[in-house]
């Protein structure tokens, strides 16, 4: 026997290659073959073997479909066919497809929102190593925390001077000063900065200079839009600007707008030596006014950093000696700022990374409720396909096809679906950004793992919920299809759809009895006697020295209108009050003990204005002199602190004066802090040289709009240039709250979601359940059961399964809510009937839902479910 | 009726067909193109010239009988059409006239 080409080679070749063209391929093949088996015998079966691969392809190769004979009629005729089903079940199929599009929808606006929050600063191209330097003061805990982001000025030169891995370091300012070009007024978005911010970020300069014109003065860098909107097509460039109206920036560069999602954002840089205080601080480590950005070289461990950053702690001790606290600096990634930074002086607002982790966490619940659901019901109504899928067997359809058939229904459904979704989101999108009150880009592709995590879920959901349908329905034989007899199948999965059930009516309950008490909570606060009134009061913040100076004359001005009562001035806004220093003097204390105390600076009339009482003593007037420099208010919690009463305080020595009253306690600070010690002094430049503050007006209800306008007026007349906005007092103090504003009604949003669709996995399952049990009720009927103990029969097993998720959900709900309860220093109990408040209307939806099914199966003529054998 | 498209390889291979009437196959054809163009053809160029030309209508085919060669597969022999023909005329039309328009050039 001759030697045979190689056997796998001559299979391939017979497995893809055309019938039409196997023999005449073939047979010259193995012609070819004996050839070189007489010239070069050791690469024959090398040669065969290429030679059939260089036939692989497409001319060659045979389709691979199984039935060559398909033709574009029967697709047409699966259309008509599922297009029939799906209006036969029309209830069904409005109910499972909204259920699945909300699910998803709502998975994607979540996962926008997720990637935009994620996104914070990475457009920086060293984003993966720059670092802020922050610092620890131990024991100098202030509004929960002892970290701050602040930094000294010299801290940014040593850097780069001692460490060689320091690539950049920057020393960052904002600033709220006042920007002019002649009498127009342009912003008060201002980032001081030295020439180093560039080795640090990125920040494009798209005209002009940008490092080497930071390396002088009086220059200055627009973003292009505020060029844009200020100079139109003329060259910004050389145009002289003011700052504060005093000092001349020329423009020297233009550059890109700061993206939205950067923890800092600045519509113009200026040159950090134009702050007043900053030649005092170069080189004094004491100055925290300043924040520090440095890039690392590539490589580099910002650990190791941090721990050589105890080189500097020899300055650091000598500035701090006065202290009570030694500060030690640290270094925290950029990336990390937006969601992870919770420390004081941030330069910008910052988010939480916790609402990140519940927003990802509701979202991936709603979504996979809502695929399991769709499949759960989609796998019920495909019970009903069973004389089809017979039907068609007896006409000789292979089961490849009736698989391929249900299976691509199924995805089809699911991608119409998918589609509907991404509209729905899209539409959605701006309430939500509205809700969460800020930008949300409608960056479906974005990174790639958006679309790509939908689409993959798409196939999954479309996938699963086919394939089961798909796989049992088409295995079952023709005969046992005609007689009904395939819902045995169906009980296999009944433990875990229980499950499911609980699962979902567990967390639809957690949701709701949660945002019941978020509300609550709300409302509390809303209610909470603040120890000052702030109804009809409106305020103007003011930055200039210009207002400043003539406070009398606007004061005089104001009153002059007959709906303002009381005008008053402070520093601060009473609501949310920083200031906050160390004092270790007054009567018996003898340096030992020290004293966080806050700190405000009003006028003689702000404890009337604000209608705050006085436990003791007197309030400031003008009839003592020395109340200008040497009195001070304390309120109950200092005197507390202290070890002093009320009564006894007045009169006692405190710092360099005299305690001349004490207040009762009223809270300055947001609810999720105690009412702590705060003194009170007498607004004066001697006190505190500062020439911002806010001016409370006291209005009469009637007529606001027109006492507003007064107020701006008044104002315009004196500083016609700056621009100045007025603010409800009681609106300021909802703002306050809005984080836990949104999370109220993101819950109550996603509870109605969440409710919905397990009501929708209840109405999948019951009517599953009766498809099931059309017979056994059937017979029931016939044997004489009313309506009324079918019901029973068909519902028990369900109010079992909604009564369990209930009693599981209160234990849950209860401890998630009294950890977020946890963060306010005041607030409510959690009151049992909450519990039923919710439990009583889920208890009824889940009635309604059961109970409608149950009724139509046992109102059914029991002929119709008997007469199938 | 303007005769389809003719690559380099196809014409080659027609001129092969053409040449060995009727007895033209695939081994053949490539053993003859070998020889003429003294170097290594596939097997399975071939066949794809063949093929696209009998879907042009170049050439026609048919199975010759059972032998005891070819572990018992049937030749298929391929001969030219009409079309064909005019194909390979005109091509060689086309390269003669444009070979007369080359003016005498000596080299060297």
């Amino acid at each position: 026997m001759e030697k045979q080409p190689p056997k796998t080679a001559l299979r391939f070749l017979r497995w893809f290659c055309r019938e039409d063209y196997l023999e005449e391929i073939e047979g010259d093949l193995l012609e070819v073959f004996e050839q070189q088996l007489e010239q070069a015998p050791r690469h024959a079966n090398w040669h065969f073997t290429w030679q059939v691969l260089l036939h692989f392809r497409p001319d060659f190769i045979r389709s691979f479909s199984n039935h060559p004979i398909i033709h574009t009629s029967m697709y047409k005729h699966y259309f008509k066919v599922g297009w029939r089903n799906l209006l036969r079940q029309r209830m069904y199929t409005l109910i499972n497809l909204s259920g699945l599009t909300i699910g998803m929808s709502c998975f994607i606006l979540i996962a926008l929102y997720l990637q935009y929050e994620l996104s914070y600063d990475r457009q920086h191209e060293k984003s993966d190593r720059i670092y802020r330097v922050a610092q620890e003061q131990k024991g100098n805990t202030f509004r929960g925390t002892d970290q701050f982001a602040v930094t000294p000025e010299p801290i940014a030169p040593a850097l780069r001077e001692n460490f060689p891995e320091v690539e950049g370091a920057a020393t960052l300012a904002v600033g709220s000063n006042l920007l002019y070009h002649g009498d127009e007024y342009l912003s008060s978005r201002l980032l001081f900065a030295d020439e180093n911010v560039f080795d640090v970020f990125t920040i494009p300069i798209l005209e002009g200079q940008g490092a080497e014109a930071l390396q002088e003065r009086d220059v200055i860098l627009l973003s292009q839009t505020l060029a844009e909107k200020h100079f139109g097509t003329e060259d910004p460039l050389g145009k002289t600007l003011l700052l504060d109206d005093e000092r001349p920036l020329t423009v020297r560069g233009i550059f890109e707008d700061m993206p939205e999602n950067q923890h800092f954002t600045a519509e113009a840089i200026v040159p950090i030596q134009n702050i007043p205080y900053y030649e005092s601080d170069i080189g004094r480590w004491a100055s925290n006014n300043y924040w520090t950005y440095i890039a690392l070289v590539e490589g580099s461990d910002y650990h190791q950093l941090e721990a050589k950053m105890s080189l500097f702690d020899e300055q650091v001790s000598s500035a701090f000696a006065n202290f009570p606290f030694r500060p030690v600096y640290f270094l925290q990634p950029l990336t990390d700022i937006h969601l992870h930074s919770a420390i004081n002086a941030e330069i910008g607002g910052t988010s939480d990374i916790r609402y990140i982790y519940l927003f990802g966490a509701i979202g991936l619940i709603i979504l996979l409720l809502a695929s399991v659901n769709y499949m759960n019901l989609a796998t019920a109504r495909s019970v009903r396909r069973t004389k089809e899928v017979g039907v068609r067997k007896v006409m000789g359809a292979e089961r490849s096809q009736l698989v391929g058939q249900l299976l691509g229904e199924s995805f089809i459904l699911t991608f119409f679906s998918f589609v509907i979704a991404l509209l729905v989101a899209y539409m959605l999108l701006p309430a939500l950004e509205s809700l969460l009150d800020q930008p949300i880009p409608f960056d479906v592709v974005g990174s790639g793992w958006l679309l790509g995590g939908l689409l993959l879920s798409a196939i999954l959901i479309g996938g699963l919920s086919g394939l089961y349908p798909a796989l049992v329905v088409s295995a079952v034989s023709p005969v046992r299809a005609f007689q009904g007899k395939i819902t045995g199948h169906f009980r296999k999965g009944l433990p875990l759809r229980n499950f499911l059930i609980v699962g979902q009516f567990t967390a639809a309950v957690v949701l709701a009895v949660s945002s019941v008490v978020v509300y609550q909570q709300l409302q509390f606060i809303q209610d909470k006697k603040l120890g000052f009134n702030r109804e009809h009061i409106a305020y103007v913040p003011f930055f200039s020295d210009e207002i400043n100076q003539h406070l009398p004359s606007i004061r005089q001005e104001l009153l002059d209108h007959p709906s303002i009562r009381k005008v008053s001035v402070s520093n601060n806004l009473i609501l949310n009050t920083y200031n906050q220093g160390i004092i270790d003097e007054w009567e018996g204390n003898d340096q030992e003990r020290n004293l966080h105390c806050y700190r405000h600076f009003v006028d003689e009339h702000f404890l009337d204005l604000y209608e705050i009482p006085l436990a003791a003593g007197r309030n400031f007037s003008t009839a003592y002199p020395t109340d200008s420099t040497q009195s001070y208010i304390l309120n109950e919690a200092a005197v507390a602190a202290i070890g002093w009463t009320p009564e006894t305080a007045i009169g006692k020595t405190f710092r360099e004066g005299q305690v001349i009253g004490v207040v009762k306690d009223f809270h300055f600070q947001p609810m999720d802090l105690q009412i702590e010690p705060i003194f009170i002094m007498f607004r004066h430049s001697k006190n505190q040289p500062s020439t911002v503050g806010n001016l409370s007006v006291k209005i009469e209800a009637d007529d606001p709009d027109n006492t507003l306008a007064h107020i701006l007026g008044v104002f315009k007349n004196i500083a016609p240039r700056t621009p100045f906005e007025y603010r409800f007092l009681d609106e300021s103090y909802d703002q306050l709250y809005t984080s836990e504003k949104r999370l109220g009604q993101a819950f109550t949003i996603f509870t109605l979601l969440a409710l919905f669709i397990a009501c929708i996995g209840l109405f999948g399952l019951v009517s599953y359940q009766i498809v099931q049990r059309t017979k056994e009720i059937g017979i029931r009927k016939v044997l004489g059961a009313s309506s009324m103990t079918l019901v029973e029969l068909l519902s028990k097993d369900f109010l079992k399964l909604v009564t369990i998720a209930l009693i599981l959900s209160i234990p849950i709900a209860w401890y998630a809510m009294y950890q977020w309860l946890n963060n306010f220093a005041y607030r409510i109990e959690i009151k049992w009937w909450v519990f039923l408040l919710v439990a009583i209307p889920a208890l009824g939806v889940c009635l309604l839902t059961v109970g409608i099914q149950s009724l139509r199966a046992a109102w059914a003529n029991p002929i119709e479910a008997l007469q199938e054998e | 009726m303007k005769p389809p498209s003719l690559g380099e390889f196809e014409e080659l291979v027609l001129l092969t067909v053409a040449a060995q009437h009727d007895e033209a196959y695939g081994v053949s054809i490539k053993d003859a193109l070998a020889e003429h163009l003294d170097k290594k053809i596939n097997i399975s160029a071939v066949h794809v010239a063949l093929k696209r030309m009998k879907e042009k209508g170049l050439v026609e085919s048919r199975f010759g009988g059972i032998t005891n060669d070819r572990g018992g597969r049937r030749k298929k022999f391929y001969v030219i059409t009409f079309m064909g023909k005019k194909a390979l005329d005109r091509q060689y039309e086309l390269r003669t006239s444009m070979y007369r328009r080359i003016p005498n050039i000596t080299f060297g």
